[in-house]
């Protein structure tokens, strides 16, 4: 009894943190967010008719899986005396419960709900990938320009499974698509590395250059084209009658770095530590997935780019 | 009745922090752990938790082997969930607690409990986890650093807190590298040095400890300054 009603609050508070990211999209974006969305979603339902039970169940799976790859919470649980296995357990419950219900309603396929919550149920059994501080040598990484000095964390954070996934995928790139999963995965990886804000001292150092973002973004992103170019150069030599998806990589690549850089200075202010951007940057992705949600990502793009520039006049006066 | 700590070593890969560490703090005492940072403080704190393991040693409470369940520990930065108020974050803490008063605790240190967690000052955010770790009502509290950040008459609410815990029967373990904090909250301090106990004073002998860390460190200080100025 006492479980359950810890439970429920946990689940009242994550919903109101939800409904509260939401409301600082503000609600003429949301409106339109919801619209886009609901027509995709048709769209997707449309295509995913096809699929048998068990397959379906599985993408519901995948869901709370993204989310746990994720989770750095553990430890705070931990402080609060909550259970992280049952609290996780509870969420992904209610999370696959609730879109279950919606494509069973659509399809009739009612098996799919205990089947997905019956995969769901194991996903906290699994391991996170939290980032961890290694201890001992710690590489000095000076082809990494000090400006780009997220990627110098990032790499020393985040070095194995950065290896695996170039390793990986530069072996398998007889395969159109391993160069392009490299591509992609090691730009959502990097995202991490700039939810880390820097002292003002740091931010001071490097502010008094003209176009500060701009060149912050540059620095970055050609460090993100180095990282990657084994992948560039086997999907080059091996797919080059492709080079337009590379092309369209590059230009998509350049503009999330510029909208990482750009968010993470939006909301900056000096002794701020954390900036959370997997909603924002969510949002931002829709755009590359779905035309309905590029003038979105457009208007992202601006929109924080004039904001980080406004903060930092404010907080660093030139 | 205590908290017993008998020959622990930790350590993270092949760097050892605490070797051979014991240590006896009585039930329902205010116990002092001082010592410079890197000294392992906080690693001593995290093996009493249970979020660090120790390679050997046992760590026993009124007789049988520490639960963590009993125990309740202060972060020296506390983390708070973005987009959650602190009330909301009280009310977590409380879980197993529910009579747990929030606003009446919250009148000592009057938090805009409505306000998101995450905005709050450093000093704001160091009263609301001291809050969170009352509302958890365990019998041992590991206060890492809990002065850090406090304005002076935050600093003196929590010296009364403090006392009030311990006469409602809390263990409470306080470790701070400011030797003033400890003097007036503790009635044991511990020395700790390179995961090590130095010396263990009591409250008589707090003027001697004062004395030689000053005498310690001024001469360390004074030496390498002539160094420099020479």
């Amino acid at each position: 009894m006492h479980m359950l009603r810890t439970i429920n609050l946990w689940l009242r508070i994550r919903a109101r943190q939800i409904w509260r990211i939401l409301q600082t999209v503000g609600w003429p974006l949301l409106t339109v967010f919801t619209l886009v969305f609901a027509g995709v979603v048709l769209m997707l339902l449309e295509t995913m008719q096809q699929l048998t039970d068990w397959q379906l169940a599985l993408l519901l799976a995948l869901l709370p899986l993204g989310i746990h790859l994720q989770r750095k919470d553990q430890g705070f649980l931990k402080l609060l005396h909550l259970r992280p296995l049952l609290i996780y357990l509870a969420e992904y419950l209610a999370l696959v419960l609730a879109i279950g219900l919606l494509l069973a309603l659509f399809y009739g396929k009612w098996l799919i709900i205990p089947l997905a919550l019956g995969l769901s149920s194991l996903v906290p059994l699994l391991p996170t990938l939290p980032p961890k501080i290694r201890q001992g040598t710690i590489w000095q990484l000076s082809w990494i320009p000090p400006m780009a000095f997220e990627w110098r964390m990032g790499w020393r954070q985040q070095v194995v499974p950065l290896l695996i996934l170039l390793l990986g995928c530069t072996g398998l790139s007889y395969f159109t698509v391993a160069p392009v999963v490299g591509f992609v995965i090691i730009a959502l990886l990097a995202a991490s590395f700039y939810e880390t804000a820097e002292s003002p001292e740091l931010v001071a150092l490097f502010w008094h250059q003209p176009n500060f973002i701009v060149r912050k973004w540059w620095a970055n992103w050609q460090v993100y084209l180095v990282v990657t170019s084994p992948l560039s150069v086997t999907f080059l030599v091996l797919h080059a009658q492709y080079w337009h998806v590379y092309l369209a990589l590059l230009v998509l690549s350049a503009a999330y770095f510029f909208f990482l850089v750009a968010y993470k200075y939006a909301g900056y202010w000096p002794n701020r530590y954390k900036v959370y951007n997997q909603t924002a940057v969510g949002l931002f992705l829709l755009g590359f997935f779905s035309l309905f949600f590029l003038p979105v990502s457009c208007y992202f793009l601006w929109r924080y780019y004039r904001r980080a520039t406004q903060q930092l006049h404010y907080y660093f006066p030139k | 009745m205590s908290l017993h700590i008998q020959k622990l070593q930790v350590g993270y890969g092949d760097q050892m922090v605490l070797q051979d560490f014991s240590l006896d703090v009585p039930a329902e005492a205010t116990f002092g752990i001082l010592g410079s940072n890197g000294a392992g403080k906080t690693t001593l704190f995290k093996t009493i938790l249970g979020h660090k393991k120790p390679f050997s040693g046992h760590l026993q409470w009124q007789g049988a082997t520490l639960a963590h369940q009993q125990v309740a520990y202060l972060e020296t930065h506390p983390y708070f969930m973005p987009y959650t108020t602190a009330r909301e974050y009280l009310q977590l803490c409380a879980h197993q607690n529910p009579n747990f008063p929030i606003e009446k605790w919250n009148a000592i240190f009057q938090l805009p409990l409505q306000q998101f967690a995450i905005s709050f000052s450093t000093g704001m955010k160091k009263k609301l986890a001291i809050l969170g770790i009352i509302a958890l009502d365990k019998p041992i509290l590991l206060l890492d650093e809990p002065f850090n950040g406090l304005d002076l008459e935050s600093v003196e609410r929590m010296y009364s807190v403090l006392a009030r815990l311990q006469q409602i029967g809390k263990t409470i373990l306080i470790s701070s590298h400011i030797l003033e904090t400890l003097t007036r909250s503790c009635e044991k301090i511990c020395f700790l040095q390179k995961g090590a106990i130095q010396a263990n004073y009591d409250q008589a002998a707090f003027p001697e400890l004062a004395a030689t860390l000053r005498q310690q460190f001024e001469q360390d200080t004074e030496s390498q300054l002539d160094e420099l100025f020479d």
